[in-house]
């Protein structure tokens, strides 16, 4: 439905140019919700903006639903991006307008007659749970529903593609997780496929199917969500992984991991059980057969897209030999371990 | 003191000062309403032929901006004598309230057109992205989405003209242009007539009062920020 076909983008002149984008390609398949996640200035914004051309790219080619829109002419253009709603952080609406009228809005512009422009939005108010607020101004909304306002105003002229652009990172994580459900129905219920860009990797886990990880204007990563979290196999991914975990590690331990290990310092594992080998006593099996004590600092069931998986950051105490013997048996389980470095003890 | 305030008030004094009072109405508004109808498509031709706005056009803005600004800084009443013979062609005279519409009219149209520039230019700019992305043309966007969007900006700076209008329109009446500006010259200034001076100063005082009010108003009902 979207492809980016070798896609650059340079900001600048001459000398100080520098690449937004550089030879960017991927494909998002219909029907299908698409992550793009990375650090602020990776060049995600850019991208996005780059699949319905408010930003135009200096080569490559952009392919949204059949048509090259990189050729098309200014009306023709116009006439395709009706085809591709967008949403946006700051929501965008207009104040002047309520929420009815703003939802309007593109339906006014296309010259639909008052009419034929009730029964479109009455549903959209209904789908995005507006009913109440419809003669409401957007100054008088909260976050979660003003950004409720701008899918329902992107979703006006049934298009096949949604962009959504950090659409949650303006909202607390309650009203984020209600407009991911809402994007999770939308791609489910009608269908339409899903471009979003983030910053934030709950999101990724929570309504994607596909992820790519961005940096300094390249895709550095494509995969599968569920295979990204549950088997992370490239050295990016357990990076990312790692990070992830360090960062919610408690404090005092944060202050004694180090990376190398030394005589006195015990390995810091990351687990993650997928599927049913989340439903096997593991643990128990580790410390009552290998006799390893195991100084569990953190554990977890999370939903990726729709499978359960669990996760665990445990130090490790035993010999090198315990040790080797639980990697390999948990390994055969099939649980993923990550090293995430080695906590020394207080002497 | 109250002698000579009793004797100037007879029935010549209300209709001098109710005929002076309608002049001045009437040229400021005949000369606001063709500023804002020149003025305003003038403001949103220079806002969108800026860099990276819609219709981007470097030469047109700078043009644009350049007449603009050299007809700002012509101080009013040089600007008056300096048009008259256009004034002369276009009305046909250059003594009467009808003539000094014509110089009332020039120098509102720059400053309606850097309001209307500046109220656009306080618009989020995320809002035009937005236009663009449902398939609006430049068009649409200027006229459907930042005109209203603008409209609380734009009733505040059309205020502020109207006010300096009527200032203005006392300079013309200085020089043959009618209204109070006349009616101060001619009885308050030449026949030291104390009464009547102060009396155009009270009624300037109160029509700039009303301006502002009903202005405030307007603005305040249509902003929903």
């Amino acid at each position: 439905m979207i492809t980016f076909e070798h896609v650059s983008k340079y900001f600048g002149k001459n000398s100080q140019r520098i690449a937004a984008l550089s030879d960017v390609e991927f494909s998002v398949e219909s029907g299908k919700v698409f992550g793009v996640i990375g650090p602020s200035g990776a060049g995600k914004s850019t991208l996005i903006r780059c699949a319905n051309l408010l930003e135009r790219p200096d080569e490559g080619r952009v392919i949204v639903d059949g048509m090259n829109l990189i050729e098309l002419t200014p009306s023709d253009l116009a006439q395709a991006r009706k085809k591709i709603g967008m949403i946006f952080q700051q929501f965008n609406l207009l104040s002047s307008r309520t929420v009815y009228e703003n939802i309007a809005l593109p339906l006014e512009l296309d010259g639909k007659d008052k009419s034929s422009i009730k029964q479109k939005v009455l549903p959209l108010l209904e789908l995005t749970g507006l009913k109440s607020k419809q003669d409401a101004y957007p100054a008088q909304l909260s976050g979660g529903q003003r950004q409720r306002v701008g899918i329902a105003r992107a979703l006006a002229n049934q298009p096949k593609v949604l962009l959504s652009d950090e659409a949650t990172s303006a909202l607390d994580p309650e009203n984020t997780h209600a407009i991911l459900r809402l994007l999770k129905d939308i791609n489910e219920q009608l269908g339409v496929t899903i471009l979003i860009i983030t910053h934030e990797m709950e999101v990724v886990k929570e309504i994607c199917h596909h992820l790519a990880i961005m940096e300094h204007g390249k895709i550095i990563e494509h995969a599968d969500v569920v295979d990204f979290f549950g088997n992370p196999k490239t050295e990016l991914a357990q990076r990312f992984i790692q990070k992830v975990a360090k960062d919610h590690l408690p404090i005092a331990v944060k202050q004694r991991l180090h990376s190398e290990a030394t005589p006195n310092s015990n390995p810091l594992w990351h687990l993650s059980f997928l599927g049913k080998t989340s439903q096997e006593p593991l643990i128990a099996h580790l410390m009552q057969q290998l006799s390893i004590t195991l100084n569990i600092l953190q554990a977890d069931i999370e939903l990726i897209r729709d499978q359960t998986m669990g996760t665990m950051i445990t130090e490790v105490v035993g010999s090198t030999e315990q040790i080797q013997a639980g990697l390999k048996y948990l390994q055969n389980k099939g649980v993923h371990v990550e090293v995430i470095g080695y906590v020394r003890n207080p002497e | 003191m109250s002698e000579i305030l009793s004797n100037s008030i007879n029935p010549a004094f209300f209709s001098i000062l109710w005929k002076g009072t309608w002049e001045t109405l009437y040229m400021v508004l005949v000369s606001g309403i063709m500023a804002v109808m020149i003025g305003l498509p003038l403001g949103l031709w220079l806002f969108a032929t800026q860099h990276k706005n819609l219709s981007e056009n470097p030469l047109i803005n700078k043009l644009l901006s350049a007449t603009i600004d050299v007809t700002r800084s012509l101080p009013f009443i040089i600007l008056l004598i300096a048009i008259i013979p256009f004034t002369r062609w276009v009305i046909g005279t250059t003594i009467g309230t009808t003539a000094a519409i014509v110089p009332l009219t020039i120098a509102a149209i720059p400053f309606m057109a850097r309001v209307a520039e500046n109220a656009l230019l306080d618009i989020n700019p995320g809002l035009i992205e937005a236009g663009m992305s449902f398939g609006a043309r430049p068009m649409q966007i200027l006229l459907k989405i930042l005109l209203p969007e603008s409209l609380p900006a734009l009733i505040n700076g059309i205020t502020l003209m109207l006010i300096s209008l009527i200032g203005y329109s006392a300079m013309a009446g200085a020089v043959g242009g009618g209204g109070l500006g006349t009616v101060a010259i001619n009885y308050g200034y030449q026949r030291f007539d104390i009464t009547i001076m102060l009396a155009t100063v009270a009624i300037l005082i109160i029509i700039v009062h009303l301006i502002q009010y009903l202005g405030n108003r307007l603005s305040r009902t249509l902003n929903h920020q």
